[in-house]
């Protein structure tokens, strides 16, 4: 799922609270903590979601520092935010959502 | 920043609160509480995880979405959001478009004045025409150069 694409620099799974590797670098930060906030963050969106009359809550995108994090159907993909193309892996993520 | 794709705008100011609201949005306070709740909460993740900043998110939903960056909210129909423009921007380098206009008049103007009148006539008409297309090659890439520098949006 989005190898090769650029600016895409790992994609990871989020399997009850543990996250697996599709391929990517390994992460260098506490892993437990990332799922949990990962799982918190949706749940936060979901309750707020009616609020915004967004339609189903999907996920959600943001850039720390310098760091692009997608998180969507418990697929989470780390971006080079200056390099990648947004509207390339945005969509192509919804797509897999909807398949899912 | 205007599109198609943009429904509603909201200004929040630092300290969370809604200064003005444009377009489709029935229900501006209730939104801000929703961003500076979530801006509050990702701050306080990014910094437990080893960052030191969330410069902004998106929330995405099937019919619409909920983008923040730097005091301003979107509200966009998802399916037709470029996510691109939304995340990045370029900014322009004020200092080099200054030099690059300034540059470009003073090379058309050189190159006005050796070509149409006699001030500069101790040089060669050759060497008057060489020098000031250089000067307005260099005039047009800083110009350009100007418009390089990608940023954040978000």
């Amino acid at each position: 799922m989005l190898e090769n694409v650029k600016g895409v620099l790992g994609v990871y799974q989020v399997k009850g609270k543990s996250l697996v590797k599709l391929w990517g670098d390994d992460l260098r930060i506490d892993k437990e903590k990332l799922v949990s906030y990962l799982l918190e963050n949706m749940e936060i969106g979901y309750s707020q979601a009616p609020k915004l009359k967004m339609g189903s809550f999907l996920g959600y995108a943001m850039i720390l520092d310098d760091t692009g994090i997608v998180f969507l159907n418990n697929y989470l993909i780390i971006t080079d935010p200056k390099k990648v193309n947004w509207d390339h892996v945005i969509p192509y993520m919804m797509k897999e959502v909807t398949r899912a | 920043m205007k599109g198609k794709e943009i429904l509603g705008e909201l200004n929040i100011n630092q300290s969370g609160k809604v200064i003005g609201h444009a377009g489709d949005i029935e229900n501006p306070e209730e939104i801000g509480e929703i961003i500076s709740y979530n801006l509050k909460k990702g701050m306080e993740e990014a910094k437990d995880l080893g960052f030191s900043s969330i410069h902004g998110f998106a929330m995405i939903g099937s019919e619409r979405s909920l983008a923040f960056m730097k005091g301003k909210a979107l509200i966009l129909d998802t399916k037709q959001t470029s996510w691109q423009d939304i995340f990045l921007g370029y900014v322009f380098s004020k200092l080099i478009l200054i030099l690059g206009i300034a540059v470009t008049i003073l090379a058309l103007g050189i190159m006005a004045t050796g070509v149409f009148t006699n001030i500069f006539t101790w040089f060669s008409l050759n060497s008057r025409l060489y020098f000031s297309i250089a000067a307005l090659i260099a005039g047009i890439s800083l110009l350009f150069m100007s418009k390089s520098e990608l940023s954040y949006r978000l």
